[in-house]
């Protein structure tokens, strides 16, 4: 294990040179070497560490997918064994309860739901409120307030929705209560089949804080004259932002919504923060950063699945990363 | 040969032009007309000797001037030309205005809720929480749940608080530092695989980071780094190095080449530019950057909660989840102990609030 580990590092570091050498090819004529030479003593000290700490694990993982582990160590090949079974894992799928859309479905469907759940909720939310403060005194203060959350530690978010959702504590049961639905008080997230809901709302309380800031930003970059024009011209409140804002605010949507989903894809510390590592009663609202250091941390060690779960995560994710290729 | 500007981007570029057309004709047809200053040039006034609006007029003809918008944040309200009588009549709200105010600021207060309770309960004793920290009357204010959380037995926040620091620091300043000088080259130069290393980057940039966690978890046992501060510390680097990177070279590409050209003419090496051109220059850019990524690394949880396993090296949001206690939460604790974590990144981000917003949105609208 530590071999293949090694040649992965190597072949990483061994394209800087080797990249130089290919240069020399093909441009003999003048090769400015003082160029070269400054291009390889600025970039091999970042290069390396990155290769080593990002691309070599990334690589190693994807590797490591296909061979069997005795806890931490590399055994022997075993093809897409380990792929099968994570797919019959009902930590990652449970496929009885997924046909019966009852919770805990799995990491994988739960991590989807949240997603699909999260994202359109918080921009649309982020868009509202960077509508609502755009022209307002005091826009920076009230943006900094519903941003605050957003530069909180994700620990302590997880933290804060155990205690909003505490049944003697909690502000939101106290709330409910108070405006006469006394039945609907509980301990949200020891419920099964909500749980998962009340931490996503406390997901989309923290996010629209950063769509709403994208989109201030995009709004601020109006002329204002246009907004005139289509006023006088008689256009409504809703036909201005039909036919003048949304055509305009369009290419950051693309942005809040890629963000939106890498984020909710990495949840971890909240999940766990406030349902502890197994992710709530059962798992009912385990994602699947949380099954990867359950796979890899937890007794029994199982470190191919965990690098199978993480390797669904980036796939998941690289759709995204292309986007942004293409956006470049 | 010297510098033909990224000719390997150009296809890309190309390709983004189309994509961006939108966004481009919006942002820069308002500052096209007022100053012939960039969208960007307009606010980053704290790069007081830029000198670069004035000699920016043709900035039309520049091709990769149009992939480099910025959505600013406004720092002002848009000026007006109309009178001082009409505009203080104007300033008066309307009805409709007015309620907008209002809605806008409960809005923002509700937003603030969660975290005004952790506040409260942070300075008031158990029982009083438990009946709810919303109820004002007979408030007993108390620093014991702070005194508590300093000296809390699996990781007193003295410690672990300090712990934090010693990671972060380093943490950030290496990756600036390391980021700007292979973003320099990148933006700059052309070599063989840049556009592998720009799709490698743009891949770690997305990547979750339970995905290096397993590599890295072995490279640092076999090389006895594991659960030292400098494990920890390499891995930050390591994984921020992505985002930075990209960032910084975005950065770089929006600024003129001119005066690097300058300076090569009068003989300057490639380090003398670097250390005094393209590093004064990013400044704006380099705080953003160090701002963000300090946030980062003091928050995150997720890579102490793998790499550091001693008691006495545990990072404060480690803690934090144990101060749960298994029956009973005590609530002033774990809210004392949030506090005194989250009150670092957000004094950072008030005192740094600029930099921070637009590090946020040029990090993911460029």
């Amino acid at each position: 294990m530590a071999t293949e580990h090694s040649t992965e590092r190597s072949t990483e570091r061994a394209t800087e040179p080797s990249a130089e050498h290919s240069f020399e090819d093909t441009r003999e004529q003048t090769v400015d070497w003082e160029k070269v030479k400054a291009i390889v003593v600025f970039m091999v000290p970042g290069l390396t560490l990155f290769a080593i700490f990002s691309v070599g694990p990334m690589v190693y993982s994807a590797f490591g997918s296909f061979y069997a582990w005795d806890a931490f160590d590399l055994q022997h090949f075993v093809g897409f064994d380990t792929w099968i079974e994570t797919f019959q894992n009902d930590a990652i799928i449970n496929w009885d309860n997924l046909t019966s859309l009852e919770y805990p479905m799995g990491a994988l469907p739960q991590n989807l739901i949240w997603m699909v759940v999260h994202v359109p909720l918080s921009t649309f939310l982020g868009l509202g409120l960077a509508l609502l403060f755009a022209d307002l005194r005091g826009r920076r203060i009230l943006r900094s307030m519903v941003f605050l959350a957003f530069t909180t530690p994700t620990v302590v978010i997880g933290l804060v929705l155990l205690f909003v959702y505490d049944p003697q504590a909690g502000i939101f049961n106290a709330f409910l209560s108070g405006v006469g639905l006394e039945g609907q008080v509980r301990n949200w997230l020891q419920e099964p089949q909500i749980a998962i809901y009340a931490l996503i709302a406390g997901g989309v309380w923290v996010q629209t804080g950063f769509s709403m800031l994208l989109y201030s930003s995009a709004l601020a970059g109006i002329d204002p004259s246009l907004l005139e024009s289509a006023r006088i011209d008689g256009a409504g409140r809703y036909r201005r932002f039909r036919d003048v804002i949304w055509p305009l605010v369009k290419p950051v949507t693309a942005v809040v919504v890629i963000m939106g989903m890498i984020w909710v894809l990495r949840i971890f510390a909240i999940v766990y923060a406030a349902g502890g590592p197994s992710g709530g009663p059962n798992g009912v609202y385990s994602v699947l950063g949380l099954e990867v250091y359950q796979s890899a941390f937890s007794i029994p060690i199982r470190y191919g699945e965990a690098m199978v779960v993480a390797l669904i995560e980036l796939f998941i994710a690289l759709p995204m990363a292309w986007y942004i290729a293409s956006m470049d | 040969m010297t510098d033909t500007p990224h000719s390997t981007d150009e296809s890309t570029d190309a390709t983004a032009g189309d994509s961006r057309a939108g966004g481009d004709a919006n942002t820069g047809a308002p500052s096209n007309s007022d100053a012939p200053t960039r969208t960007e040039g307009g606010t980053r006034t704290e790069g007081g000797t830029r000198t670069e609006g004035g000699t920016r007029t043709e900035g039309g003809t520049r091709t990769d001037g149009g992939t480099r918008v910025r959505y600013e944040v406004p720092d002002s309200a848009p000026t007006d030309d109309r009178t001082m009588q009409e505009r203080l009549l104007a300033s008066i709200p309307s009805k409709g205005r007015a309620a907008r105010y209002v809605i806008a600021i409960t809005i923002a207060l509700l937003w603030l809720v969660p975290l005004i309770g952790l506040f409260m309960a942070s300075v008031r004793p158990l029982s009083e929480i438990i009946q709810g920290w919303w109820h004002l009357e007979g408030m007993t204010i108390t620093f014991e749940n702070y005194e508590q959380a300093w000296n809390y037995e699996s990781g007193p926040m003295r410690q672990v608080l300090f712990n934090t620091a010693i990671v972060t620091i380093p943490s950030v300043l290496v990756v600036t530092l390391l980021g700007t000088m292979v973003a320099y080259p990148f933006a700059r130069f052309d070599f063989p695989l840049k556009t592998f290393l720009f799709f490698l980057l743009i891949i770690v940039m997305a990547a979750p980071p339970e995905l290096v966690a397993m590599g890295n978890y072995n490279t640092l046992r076999e090389t006895g780094l594991f659960d030292t501060y400098m494990g920890l510390i390499l891995v930050h680097i390591g994984w921020g190095l992505g985002w930075v990177v990209m960032f910084l070279r975005n950065y770089l590409l929006g600024l003129p080449e001119e005066l690097e050209e300058a300076a090569r003419v009068d003989g300057a090496s490639r380090y003398q530019i670097f250390k005094s051109i393209v590093l004064p220059y990013s400044a704006p850019a380099l705080v953003s950057v160090a701002v963000i990524q300090f946030t980062w690394v003091w928050n995150s949880f997720f890579f102490p909660l793998v790499f550091m396993r001693s008691q006495e090296k545990k990072l404060a949001p480690q803690v934090l989840p144990l101060m749960k206690g298994r029956l009973q939460i005590d609530w002033g604790l774990v809210a004392a102990g949030s506090v005194l974590t989250m009150i670092v990144p957000i004094l950072l981000f008030i005192a740094l609030q600029r930099y921070y917003k637009q590090g946020m949105v040029a990090a993911v609208a460029d």
